[in-house]
């Protein structure tokens, strides 16, 4: 295939073309769920083909194909490329940062490879998680799931790069739902939507302990039926690391991504406050709020050598010290700023151009231990596990909904448990009240598979390092 | 395209090779391609050729998913043997499932001939058109316009075969001032010759016009019109979290509490019409099952849920003909979604108000709590006073958190056109008049 698609390179250079990359990409997919102790279902997909992308006087113009005989590509090639002339007369002309070519090889890091675990093993993992949750009265459905991918990438461009990658996915999770006559509540782990995820192998799953982590996720969601809701007011509030990772995806990740900032995703995802005049300047944060975009991270959900033009995996800071420094970028988008790409751009699939996408992006620990925090709280609430979330489209207003709260008085948590609790504020301010986060020990790399984003709809898996962290007078709850 | 010979030779070889097994299979093929403008360029131009194969097999109670985008021989004897494979390892089924029954029809040709090879100047020429409608008025313009063809194919081992093909457009337009105010649209047809671009990007940079915000309001209850694409937005929700029979039978929907309750007044009536011609009309569900117009809310009562093929087994209901996916056959969805209008013009329902507020479409919105289905979520792309009937002064962004049901039981009227809203699936809707409708914060733009 490598051959093929070097020989289509060299094709769409003879016919003009400024810049073209191509990409084979096969995925396999397991996906095992298991609902109240019985297989609900189980699935393999494999799904493969290639897409072309082309820049033609300074017009994109892309064309993919699952059939994979060389007609059908060379065909995929020359549709790109008419394409790419007709919008080459319609745009105001797209330049690429520079980047060297590569010729590489990466294979995400795992212990033991979860196609080769047998099935029926993994089913029966669920089948026990499950059926201990469903022993709880009022938990009426208890749910795992499984979800496994190995994906196989080729990328060629026509500035020499080839590389090939093996990424290897792993994600799993358990919730209990519970209902009474008048009310219903869930409760998840590790993460809710699914689970969490990682580029690592089966020993990520084995770790988790969803079987020994069952009788609290299911007796946590019982007894939030009978919970009362906060007051609501501003208080005090820690929030957990799952949760964090949402907040830092909502109200860090996107607004970051350049290609918002420059009104590409005006008609879908939306805009963004953090336009170039405030880089380097705003004060995003409190000085200890440094987040950064790192997909070098081993097992990171938004890890990879590469991103789909072939720019290396890398580091960079978001924010630092509280300052607002950096994007997410593509080629195209960097050059625009005079800059280089950090090797944002991804595609979920052979079928999608590569567009600006999260990879792991991190609120770096502090210093304190979780109780450490506690005890900073007079009264206020431990914050945990996501429910809902909406934020605006410049990402400025938002509000997020958990699964519960704790309730902190005195710097102890006392116990007494609320259901529904939500938060809301607007994005910097948020930010600046942040005057605690947990340290290394707390902090964990979660696996977000479902972040939406651009037209055609690609959905991307993407990773957020986090600690539980602090934030002084937040709004809680909402009138109704 | 293959064409419905392709198909039964491809029935033909799959009953040789899952030989042994039961099985439905849903096969598609597709060209999908879209052009994306932003800032009044065009951006992304893409063409995308797939085809898709699920196939359900079962054995002994047994059951499997397999997907594969080969249709070939070859392919297909990885899949028996990656069948063969993970069937050991599949427990029984806790109830007796049964493939779904024979059912014959003639094709559903529906797609329009005239969509199946469409050149990219087509699509450039509707951004040209939107184009000039932004200049006219100093915007700038975003969106995007697609053209699809696909054909889709269930079959089984029990005889049953299905042959539909289906065309569309759809596309979305922003106008934005120098202010960021702007305004939106989206729509859906089955070809290009059913769309009125010229018209609708006419509307869309009047508003886009008059959205520079001079105005805020304060969090509180207030009489609304909500625009189609708003009123798309609350009945996406209300379908994706209240009418899935599966969660209603083990009492994890609000439908729990109001099926069969009143939920608004007399004039609401909300449907899942496979022969609404503005939709794509989808003629069989996932597993083939036969769709008919089902009524959800029929004059302010909530009449139905959705019950997809494998609730409708466990339950002993009968399959509404909303299943989605062979992989979840508990999940059900209103495909052809219609909320019908009132008797009331346009210009009435806003002429009726002295003060109010005009919502034209709402972002990013999700469920705060699903047992009383109180969602929040933010206004964009235009809101605006209403004062003495007519849109008036724009106002910076609202967050609200309301109850759907409490929405619609302050539900006063409904405007007598209709649109076609392309939300997650296409879904035809009139404006609406809502009393004590809450805001619950504010945003800085």
């Amino acid at each position: 295939m490598k051959d093929l698609l070097r020989d289509v390179m060299d094709y769409l250079k003879s016919q003009g073309a400024d810049y073209a990359d191509a990409r084979y990409e096969e995925h396999h997919l397991e996906n095992i769920t298991v609902e109240n102790a019985n297989l609900k279902s189980l699935s393999y997909d494999l799904d493969r083909g290639v897409g072309i992308r082309v820049l033609y006087k300074g017009g994109w113009g892309f064309a993919a194909t699952d059939k994979l005989g060389k007609d059908h590509i060379i065909n995929a090639a020359k549709l790109a490329l008419e394409i790419a002339k007709e919008s080459s007369l319609r745009s105001n002309g797209v330049e690429l940062s520079e980047e060297k070519p590569h010729k590489d090889v990466f294979r995400s890091p795992f212990e033991k490879d979860p196609f080769d675990i047998p099935t029926g093993e993994k089913i029966d993992l669920l089948k026990e998680a499950t059926s201990l949750m469903m022993k709880r009265e009022n938990v009426k459905r208890s749910v795992g799931n499984m979800d496994f991918r190995r994906i196989t990438k080729i990328f060629v461009n026509t500035e020499g790069s080839e590389i090939g990658q093996l990424i290897l996915i792993s994600g799993a999770g358990i919730s209990a739902y519970a209902v009474s006559e008048e009310d219903f509540q869930v409760r998840s782990y590790p993460s809710s939507f699914g689970g969490d995820y990682a580029t690592r192998g089966w020993e990520f799953v084995e770790q988790m302990d969803l079987i020994g982590n069952a009788e609290k996720v299911s007796q946590e969601a019982e007894a939030l039926l009978k919970a009362d809701e906060i007051k609501p007011g501003e208080y005090d509030i820690i929030i957990d690391g799952q949760q964090m990772a949402l907040q830092v995806h909502e109200s860090c990740g996107h607004p970051t991504e350049l290609d918002r900032v420059f009104g590409y995703e005006i008609s879908f995802a939306g805009g963004s406050f953090l336009q170039p005049d405030k880089l380097n300047k705003l004060r995003y944060g409190s000085e200890i709020v440094n987040i950064t975009a790192d997909a070098t991270i081993p097992g990171g959900l938004g890890s990879f050598g590469y991103d789909d033009e072939g720019v290396k995996a890398q580091k960079s800071f978001l924010v630092k010290d509280g300052i607002f420094v950096g994007y997410l970028m593509d080629r195209q988008t960097a050059a625009k700023l005079g800059m280089k790409s950090n090797g944002a751009a991804r595609a979920q699939s052979w079928r999608n151009i590569p567009i600006i996408r999260m990879t792991n992006i991190n609120l770096l620990p502090g210093k304190e231990t979780l109780d450490d925090l506690i005890s900073g709280i007079d009264y206020g609430f431990l914050l945990s596990m996501n429910k809902s979330w909406s934020i605006d489209d410049m990402r400025v207003n938002f509000q997020f909904a958990t699964e519960i709260a704790y309730e902190i008085k005195g710097g102890k948590l006392t116990g007494k448990i609320f259901k529904n609790p939500v938060y809301h504020g607007k994005t910097t301010e948020f930010w600046n009240s942040c005057d605690g986060i947990a340290n290394e020990s707390h902090w964990h790399v979660w696996g977000l598979p479902n972040c939406g984003k651009g037209q055609p709809m690609q959905v991307m898996y993407v990773g957020h390092g986090t600690s539980p962290a602090r934030f002084r007078n937040i709004k809680v709850g909402v009138a109704r | 395209m293959r064409g419905e010979q392709f198909y039964r030779g491809l029935m033909r070889i799959m009953n040789d090779v899952f030989a042994g097994y039961e099985f439905l299979a849903s096969v598609s093929d597709k060209k999908r391609e879209l052009t994306r403008f932003a800032n009044s360029e065009i951006h992304q131009n893409v063409s995308v050729e797939e085809s898709g194969l699920s196939v359900m097999i079962m054995k002994n109670n047994k059951l499997l998913v397999l997907r594969s985008n080969d249709f070939s021989q070859g392919a297909l004897k990885s899949l028996r043997e990656k069948a063969d494979e993970m069937i050991e390892h599949v427990p029984e089924l806790p109830y007796n499932f049964k493939m779904p029954p024979l059912r014959m029809a003639f094709p559903f040709e529906k797609a329009d001939l005239s969509m199946k090879n469409v050149p990219p100047s087509k699509r450039a020429e509707i951004f040209d058109l939107i184009k000039s409608k932004a200049d006219e008025k100093e915007l700038k313009a975003f969106g995007y316009v697609a053209n699809n063809f696909e054909e889709d194919v269930v079959m089984s081992t029990s005889g049953l075969f299905l042959y539909a093909t289906y065309s569309a457009v759809d596309y979305n337009i922003v106008m934005m001032n120098d202010s960021g105010g702007s305004s939106y649209t989206s729509g859906f047809a089955k070809s290009f010759n059913d769309i009125d671009i010229e018209e609708k990007a006419k509307e869309v940079s009047r508003l886009a016009s008059m959205n520079i915000p001079r105005a805020e309001i304060e969090p509180g209850e207030y009489t609304v019109i909500l625009g189609p694409e708003a009123v798309a937005t609350m009945f996406f929700y209300f379908s994706y979290s209240a009418l899935n029979g599966m969660a209603y039978e083990i009492g994890t929907s609000s439908a729990v509490k109001y099926l069969g309750k009143k939920i608004g007044p007399e004039f609401l009536n909300f449907y899942d019409d496979p022969k609404e011609d503005r939709l794509m009309g989808i003629e069989f569900d996932a597993v083939g099952g036969e769709r008919k117009k089902l009524p959800i809310i029929e004059n302010g009562e909530f009449k139905n849920v959705l019950y997809a093929y494998g609730t409708a087994l466990r339950f002993g209901k009968k399959p509404t003909g909303n299943t989605v996916d062979l992989e979840n056959l508990d999940l059900a969805f209103p495909l052809n979604p219609v909320v019908y209008g009132g008797d009331i013009p346009k210009e009435e329902l806003f002429k009726g108000i002295d003060k109010g507020v005009y919502i034209h479409r709402f972002h990013y919105v999700n469920i705060v709590d699903p047992s009383e289905l109180v969602l929040t979520g933010m206004t964009r792309d235009g809101l605006f006073l209403i004062e003495n009937g007519e849109i008036s002064t724009a106002l910076r962004n609202m967050r609200f958190n309301i109850s759907f049901y409490d929405m619609l039981s302050k539900l006063r009227g409904m405007s007598k056109e209709q649109e076609v809203i392309n939300s997650s699936v296409p879904i035809v809707v009139p404006y609406a008049l809502f009393e004590g409708f809450r805001f619950s914060s504010k945003t800085d733009h």
